[in-house]
């Protein structure tokens, strides 16, 4: 019945009192917002929360909240966020490294295309998808916090540049890099974790 | 890729993410479809990131979307204080992850802690305690089925409220014993693991419950999946030597170094904790072989909180909640260095904290 309503009228009803109308929100949001915390923090137990309290937060906007506002970027601005802090606060308290942030800077996109055509990224017939899966789980898991975040945002979940910049709270200039350079790390670990080049 | 401007090869990649505006990502569709070294460009990307596609995607499990919703009903129902309660409960549980909840003490230097009755402030802790849990367990009895945060919170505090009266036993049993904590004449080389026995693992601080220093229902944890508490008369009481199986008992007692000095007011560190992930297959199974720690088995946490941490009671008296085995850089639950377990091991450095 609700599935017709946009966000900003679910959000003026739930204001108004309508509890339906926040379920309708977590439904609507919560797949993507779970897969994109799965991928970004690879813990259950960081995801559970980090899930939790991103619903939380937009409760306790409820009335600030600008309804015009595209909710979908700004609960992900709040799900990455409390998923960063909550990596920063483990790796604070921890002896494993959860991947520091990588200077993206200097990476062009020159660079990018000289990586992609050095090496074979397929892998041989061998490997089976459950060991490709793994592969890849891996080097996510271990990239850097800030090229996992992006490659996640730009490649599962297709937000424009506008609003990873948003997201991130950094300059358009800087996501594209950054992009850039979060690429040329997983062609990199995958070459190796491959041990195939071209 | 020579003839391809950096332009255009930012326009492609911004096509391949469909991150760019509209138009970008059009005349990145038109560059592709024109330009072979641009299709070539393409094609390498796709080559590349596809493999992306091999993590399987995950949809949100429904527990966890009716326990949110729960939490938003209840955070609804009890206004913005409870709100805000809920909130500054997650920031703590952030920011305890790797340390301790409960409230620090004086004392967390280690090396100053030192044994004293007066540091034992038990009626005031278990007043403040109860209080809380009672706050918690009237929360949860809201929204019971779907709140499991809560009610892991609830069981937590329980626990530690168990361990608490546990180490108001142990004062009392030093205050009646030389200073000595519970030690069942053994415990160092013999076979910690069999349950039952004269010194094993249990039968030390089996001596509280056999000197009626705690009842049996606080060696129990709520969280203990399978746990009871020991039921017994005074008199078989007496005749045992220990717990009857290891669901009588939710935790791991410290086993020292042979040899030690056994006084309270002189082990420092760690003294009860929830039990141990570890080695529960040699207590449990008369038949298990050794315990090879591999890595599940060293980064594990306590089964009774949901392997999210344990509460710990320290010979200072103090109990906190740690979201991590390491004290310093000390696992707890193994000896250092020792890698296979048959169930008879004792440290050999006094620093070198145990609890199997």
């Amino acid at each position: 019945m609700l599935e017709k309503y946009t966000d900003a009228e679910l959000l003026k009803r739930y204001r108004e009192g309508d509890e339906v109308a926040f379920r309708e929100i977590v439904d609507r949001y919560k797949n993507s917002l779970y897969s994109f915390l799965r991928r970004f923090l690879n813990r259950q137990d960081l995801v559970e929360d980090v899930f939790q309290e991103t619903f939380l937060q937009l409760f306790a906007s409820r009335e600030s909240f600008d309804v015009d506002r595209p909710l979908r970027p700004w609960l992900f601005t709040i799900a990455a966020n409390k998923a960063k802090d909550a990596l920063r606060k483990m790796q604070r308290h921890s002896s494993m490294s959860l991947g520091a942030i990588a200077d993206s800077g200097d990476v062009t996109v020159d660079d990018v295309v000289n990586i992609l055509s050095s090496y074979k990224t397929t892998p041989s017939d061998e490997v089976t998808k459950d060991e490709t899966a793994r592969r890849v789980r891996e080097i996510i898991a271990e990239m850097p916090e800030n090229l996992r975040g992006i490659l996640i945002l730009a490649y599962f979940e297709q937000f424009s540049y506008k609003h990873m910049a948003e997201i991130l709270s950094i300059p358009i200039g800087t996501v594209k890099s950054r992009l850039h350079t979060a690429v040329m790390h997983f062609t990199k670990k995958w070459n190796a974790a491959n041990r195939e080049p071209r | 890729m020579g003839s391809l401007s950096k332009e255009d090869k930012d326009i492609i990649l911004d096509f391949y993410f469909r991150c760019g505006d509209e138009e970008t990502i059009n005349r990145g569709r038109d560059l592709v479809a024109s330009n072979p070294e641009a299709a070539i460009l393409y094609a390498r990307l796709e080559e590349t990131l596809t493999q992306l596609d091999s993590i399987k995607y995950e949809p949100c499990p429904d527990n966890l979307v009716e326990l949110t919703v729960a939490r938003l009903k209840l955070a609804a129902s009890s206004g913005q204080t409870q709100l805000a309660a809920l909130l500054e409960l997650e920031r703590q549980k952030g920011e305890g992850l790797g340390e301790f909840e409960t409230e620090p003490t004086e004392t967390e230097d280690e090396d100053a802690a030192v044994l004293t009755s007066s540091k034992w402030a038990f009626s005031e802790n278990f007043f403040k305690l109860s209080s809380l849990a009672a706050v918690i367990l009237i929360t949860a009895g809201i929204a019971w089925p779907t709140l499991r945060n809560v009610r892991q919170a609830a069981w937590r505090i329980t626990c530690s409220r168990h361990l608490n009266t546990l180490g108001a036993g142990l004062v009392r049993y030093a205050a009646d014993n030389e200073d000595a904590i519970p030690y069942a004449a053994g415990t160092g080389g013999s076979q910690w693991a069999r349950i039952g026995e004269q010194g094993s693992i249990t039968s030390s601080p089996f001596l509280l419950l056999k000197g009626n220093y705690a009842d049996a229902e606080d060696f129990i944890c709520p969280g203990h999946s399978g746990a009871t508490a020991m039921k017994c008369g005074t008199e078989e009481l007496a005749r045992l030597q220990d717990f009857a199986s290891r669901a009588n008992f939710s935790y791991s007692f410290r086993v020292l170094c042979e040899n030690s000095d056994r006084r309270l007011s002189v082990v420092r560190g760690p003294i009860l904790v929830d039990m141990s992930p570890v080695f529960q297959p040699l207590c449990t199974k008369s038949s298990a072989g050794p315990i090879e720690l591999n890595e599940d088995l060293l980064n594990c946490c306590s089964n009774n909180h949901g392997c999210r941490g344990q509460n710990v009671l320290f010979t200072d008296g103090s109990v906190k909640f740690m979201k991590v085995r390491l004290l310093g850089d000390d696992d707890i639950f193994t000896i250092r260095d020792v890698k296979i377990y048959f169930g008879n091991e004792s440290p050999r450095d006094p620093q070198d904290i145990f609890l199997p």
